[in-house]
C-alpha cells in the first residue's frame, strides 16, 4: 500500500522579502518494483500523462533495469506529488520513490538582506507533510539562521557570499545540487531522492558526533538493520532520521545500534507513518517514544 | 453440411473449441504465456485487445470411420482494467472446420461460426513487487461461457467457471500456473465439465540487460498445457514458442505437440499452430 504522505520536497516560486527569486520543478523520477517489460512500463507512462504537468507529448523515458521511469515536468504547472502517486498506484505496480528535480534563481544575498535568498518549497516531505514549508539557503558565515524542517533541510554553503555547494539533509539521499553565480543572482539545482513507502520514520538526537565520518558511520549501521529502508545522520546538528517498513519500529534496536558505536542518543521518537498521514494537521500518533 | 462418419459432430466441434481457446482467454502483458490466463493485468482505465488465429489439426476414429479433422479458429479477447487489482475480460471465438474421411468414400464437410463467448472479472488476491524487476501474483478468476455461439459450436447452456493464476517474475525468468474448472449445466452427450490447467516458463531471450530506453525484447516460451474432462479423457500439449514484446504490442507464435493423450470421446490432436497479436490502448 502506498501512502500519500511521502512525496518528496517540491520546489516553488516564492521570494520572501520581496525579492523576485523562482524555482521549478523540471523533472521527476520515479521507481518502480515489478516492471517486468517494456509493455509493462507502457502502462504506467499511460497513467502518468494523464497528470497535468507531464502532458501527452511529452517523452518518457526508462530504465527498466533500475525501474526508473522519467520525464519532465511542464514549466509553470505546480508539482502534484499526490497526483503521481495516485497514477502510480493506478498503474498495478509498486512505486518505491520519487526523485524530483528542482532549479531556481534567486537574488544574490547580502549580509544587509539575507532573507533574500529564501526560497519557499512547498509539498509533502517523508516526515512532515505539512503544505509549505521553507528551504533556506544560507551561507556558512550566518550558519546559526539555518532553518530547516524535518523532511527536508536544504541549504548553501557558501564563502564570502560566494555560492559553493547545496546540501540537502533529512528526506532526500543520493543527493546532488549545485550553486552558479550568474552575477546578480544564483542558479540554483536541487534533487534527491526520498522513500515513497514506509511503515514509521525515529527522529533521533545524537551527541557525541565530531565529523562527517560519525554520521557516515551511523548512516551506515542503521542501515543494516532489518527493516530499516533509510536513514539520514547529520553531523553538525546531530539529528538522525531512519525510515522503517514497519508502523511499530524497533527504537530500542535503533538506540543500540547507534549507541554502540560511540554516540549518546538523547532523544528518540518513533512516529507511524499512517498517523502522520492522517494527522497531518500536527495530532501524530506516537509509536514508541524512545526518551 | 452434410455430417460425414458417425462421430458426433457436436462432440468434436465443441471439443475444438475447447482445445483451441474455448478456455480462458489469454490476456494481455508482456511476461505472459501464450496458451494460457496470467495473473498480470491491465492498468487501471487501460485496455488491451488480443487476437489469436490457431489451426490444429486431429484424427477421429468411430464407428469404423477415421476423420481427418482441420480446425481454424479466431479468438479476440479485450480485456479491461477496471482497477489496478480488477479486471474484466470478454472472449469471442469463432470456429472455421473442415472434416473428411481418410478412406475411399472422400466426402467432406465444412462448418463455421461463432462459439459460445466467455466473461470473466479476475480480482488480485496478492502482488508483492520485490525488485525493480521482480513480482509476484496471485489472482482469483471467476465467470460464465455463455451460449451465444451458433448451434454448433455451442454449449446451449450457461457454464460457470472459476480459477486461478499465480506468476512469478525473477529477472529473465518468468513462472506461471493456473487452473480453471468450467461446471458444463448443459449434461447429457456432451455435458462433461472441463478443467483446464497450465504451467509455463519465459525466459527472455534478448537483451541479456536492459538497456535505458529499451523498448523491445524477445521472450522464449516453454508450456504445458492440459484438458481434462469429467468422462475420463486427457490431453496435454508440450508448448514452446517465442514471444516479440514491445511498449504498444506483442506479437507471439507457439506451436502445441500432445504428449499424452488419453482420449475415448474425443479427436486426437496432432499439432495447434498459433499466432497472435496484444496491442494495448
Amino acid at each position: 500500500m502506498i501512502h500519500g504522505a511521502q512525496q518528496v520536497a517540491v520546489w516553488m516560486v516564492v521570494a520572501a522579502m520581496g525579492a523576485s527569486a523562482s524555482a521549478q520543478v523540471d523533472k521527476v523520477t520515479l521507481r518502480f518494483d515489478g516492471l517486468a517489460c517494456p509493455f509493462c512500463v507502457y502502462n504506467v507512462e499511460k497513467q502518468i500523462k494523464k497528470i497535468e504537468g507531464v502532458g501527452r507529448d511529452k517523452p518518457v523515458e526508462n530504465d527498466l533495469k533500475r525501474g526508473l521511469i522519467w520525464f519532465a515536468w511542464d514549466p509553470g504547472r505546480s508539482f502534484d506529488p499526490e497526483a503521481l502517486r495516485e497514477a502510480a498506484g493506478d498503474s498495478g505496480f509498486t512505486l518505491r520513490e520519487m526523485r524530483v528535480s528542482g532549479e531556481g534563481r534567486v537574488p544574490r544575498p547580502s549580509e544587509a538582506h539575507p532573507e533574500q535568498m529564501r526560497l519557499t518549497a512547498s509539498g509533502e516531505g517523508p516526515a512532515e507533510p505539512q503544505g509549505k514549508q521553507d528551504l533556506l539557503l544560507v551561507p556558512d558565515a550566518r550558519a546559526d539562521r539555518r532553518e530547516a524542517w524535518d523532511g527536508l533541510r536544504a541549504y548553501a554553503a557558501a564563502d564570502a557570499g560566494q555560492p559553493a555547494a547545496v546540501r540537502v539533509e533529512g528526506a532526500v539521499e543520493d543527493v546532488e545540487g549545485g550553486v552558479e553565480d550568474e552575477g546578480s543572482s544564483w542558479r540554483v539545482v536541487l534533487h534527491g531522492w526520498s522513500p515513497v513507502e514506509y511503515g514509521a520514520v525515529v527522529d533521533a538526537e545524537v551527541e557525541g558526533f565530531t565529523c562527517e565520518r560519525c554520521s557516515t558511520r551511523t548512516m551506515a549501521a542503521l542501515r543494516a538493520l532489518d527493516g530499516v529502508i533509510h536513514a539520514q545522520a547529520n553531523h553538525e546538528t546531530g539529528h538522525v532520521l531512519v525510515w522503517t517498513t514497519r508502523d511499530n519500529p524497533d527504537v530500542a534496536r535503533i538506540r543500540e545500534s547507534i549507541e554502540t558505536l560511540g554516540f549518546t542518543v538523547t532523544h528518540l521518537h518513533g512516529r507511524a507513518h499512517e498517523s502522520a498521514h492522517r494527522d497531518r494537521g500536527g495530532h501524530d500518533r506516537d509509536r514508541g517514544d524512545g526518551r | 453440411m452434410t455430417v460425414v462418419g458417425t462421430g458426433s459432430a457436436r462432440t468434436w466441434l465443441l471439443w475444438g473449441a475447447a482445445a483451441l481457446g474455448g478456455g480462458l482467454p489469454s490476456h494481455a502483458r508482456a511476461q505472459a504465456p501464450i496458451n494460457s490466463d496470467v495473473a498480470l493485468q491491465p492498468s487501471t482505465d487501460h485496455l488491451i485487445l488480443r487476437q489469436q488465429f490457431r489451426f490444429a489439426q486431429a484424427d477421429f476414429e468411430a464407428g469404423g470411420a477415421d476423420l481427418d479433422i482441420r480446425l481454424v479458429t479466431s479468438s479476440t479477447t479485450a480485456v479491461y482494467g477496471v482497477r489496478d487489482d480488477f479486471t474484466l475480460l470478454l472472449n469471442v471465438p469463432a470456429v472455421l472446420s473442415r472434416r473428411s474421411e481418410d478412406n475411399t468414400t472422400g466426402e467432406s464437410d465444412t462448418d463455421a461460426g461463432f462459439a459460445d463467448l466467455t466473461t470473466l472479472a479476475k480480482v488480485r488476491l496478492y502482488r508483492n513487487d520485490f525488485g525493480p524487476t521482480d513480482t509476484a501474483r496471485f489472482d482469483l478468476l471467476g465467470g460464465f461461457e455463455i451460449p451465444t455461439g451458433q448451434d454448433a459450436f455451442s454449449s446451449d447452456s450457461v457454464d460457470p467457471i472459476v480459477g486461478g493464476v499465480g506468476t512469478v517474475t525473477l529477472g529473465r525468468h518468468y513462472f506461471s500456473a493456473d487452473a480453471q474448472w468450467k461446471f458444463n449445466t448443459a449434461g447429457g452427450d456432451w455435458g462433461e465439465d472441463l478443467l483446464q490447467y497450465d504451467g509455463a516458463y519465459l525466459y527472455r531471450l534478448w537483451p541479456e540487460e536492459y538497456a535505458v530506453g529499451q523498448t523491445t525484447q524477445f521472450n522464449g516460451v516453454l508450456e504445458l498445457n492440459g484438458l481434462h474432462w469429467t468422462d475420463g479423457d486427457n490431453e496435454l500439449f508440450l508448448s514452446p514458442g517465442i514471444q516479440y514484446v514491445t511498449r504498444r504490442w506483442i506479437a507471439e507464435a507457439t506451436v502445441q505437440i500432445p504428449v499424452w493423450q488419453d482420449l475415448d470421446h474425443r479427436p486426437e490432436t496432432e499439432f495447434v499452430l498459433g499466432l497472435s497479436v496484444r496491442v494495448q490502448f
